[in-house]
């Protein structure tokens, strides 16, 4: 009875342990996921921010060729 | 230089470089005091607005002076529309540091003395447009707009640069125990950042000088049809 307590408490710590093991792997899986998501959400914002300036640049091209147009 | 083109390509490039190194610098991480995260990516946008809008003011105030010594309307043209774009430059820091300061402070106006200053300093150069507005001659608004554009540019002095300093302020270099927002005063700008934030004050002050261009080509055109009517 008592080896069998002992087995049964050996493999239970086993298993625990290894559902451990996978909860801090997924966590930090997750966490790396995060990290990815929070990084792309900034090139995000960078693509939004160069399309701006890109086209206020053209804008103000077109402006000034019209001006150039009209001096001479 | 300002007929040439080469500088508008340069801050074409120049501003590409902010715009993708700006998002893609490493910043310094765990900075004592108020923890700014992505934020302070910010330095490189809503900074380079006020240093634009001083090199404006100063290019206009120059003009003005130049007016008053030599009565040239061109002087006249350049330093209304240098003032313009400072003024846009201005109003575009103080509405880009609300929207900071929403997320980093709290609030977007806590009547942080350099907020209030700036604010004041914007208000000034409105009364200069309001000055010369009411004006109908065109030789006395050229005249009383440039000694009052003096003046404006005198009073930002203080408003900007020494009162905040005098007092405690949210913004880097106030009094007080932490002498201001520790985040940014100089020495806790990693040299990466160095590196993108003096490129990105250039470009925005050259794309600012090049606005105030078409609006002088332009006003001149104008003034030409006028005399030909």
């Amino acid at each position: 009875m008592n080896k069998i307590k002992k087995v049964a408490l050996f493999f239970g710590a086993f298993v625990m342990a290894v559902f451990a093991n996978a909860q801090t792997n997924a966590d930090a899986i997750n966490d790396v996921a995060k990290a990815e998501r929070t990084q792309q959400s900034l090139y995000i914002v960078m693509a939004v921010v160069i399309t701006i300036v890109v086209g206020l640049f053209l804008y103000l091209i077109s402006l000034d060729r019209k001006i150039s147009k009209l001096e001479k | 230089m300002i007929s040439k083109y080469w500088w508008k390509i340069l801050s074409f490039v120049l501003l590409m470089y902010t715009c993708t190194m700006g998002f893609m610098v490493k910043i310094p991480q765990a900075l004592p005091g108020v923890p700014l995260y992505h934020s302070i990516r910010n330095l490189f946008f809503h900074v380079p607005m006020w240093f634009g809008m001083m090199v404006l003011f100063t290019v206009s105030v120059v003009n003005s002076i130049k007016y008053l010594r030599n009565p040239l309307m061109k002087y006249e043209y350049y330093a209304t529309e240098y003032a313009r774009t400072g003024l846009l430059f201005g109003i575009l820091g103080l509405i880009t540091g609300a929207i900071w300061a929403n997320f980093q402070w709290g609030a977007p106006w806590s009547s942080d003395p350099k907020q209030n200053g700036a604010a004041i300093a914007i208000l000034i150069y409105f009364a200069y447009f309001v000055l010369k507005g009411s004006l109908t001659e065109e030789e006395k608004q050229a005249r009383i707009g440039a000694v009052y554009n003096i003046f404006a540019y005198c009073m930002l002095f203080p408003t900007i640069w020494i009162l905040p300093r005098l007092v405690e302020s949210l913004h880097p270099g106030g009094q007080g125990g932490t002498g201001g927002n520790p985040a940014l005063n100089g020495n806790d700008l990693s040299p990466e950042m160095r590196v993108v934030f003096w490129p990105a004050v250039l470009g925005f002050t050259l794309l600012g000088v090049w606005i105030t261009t078409l609006l002088i080509r332009h006003k001149k055109l104008y003034a030409k049809q006028l005399d030909n009517e």
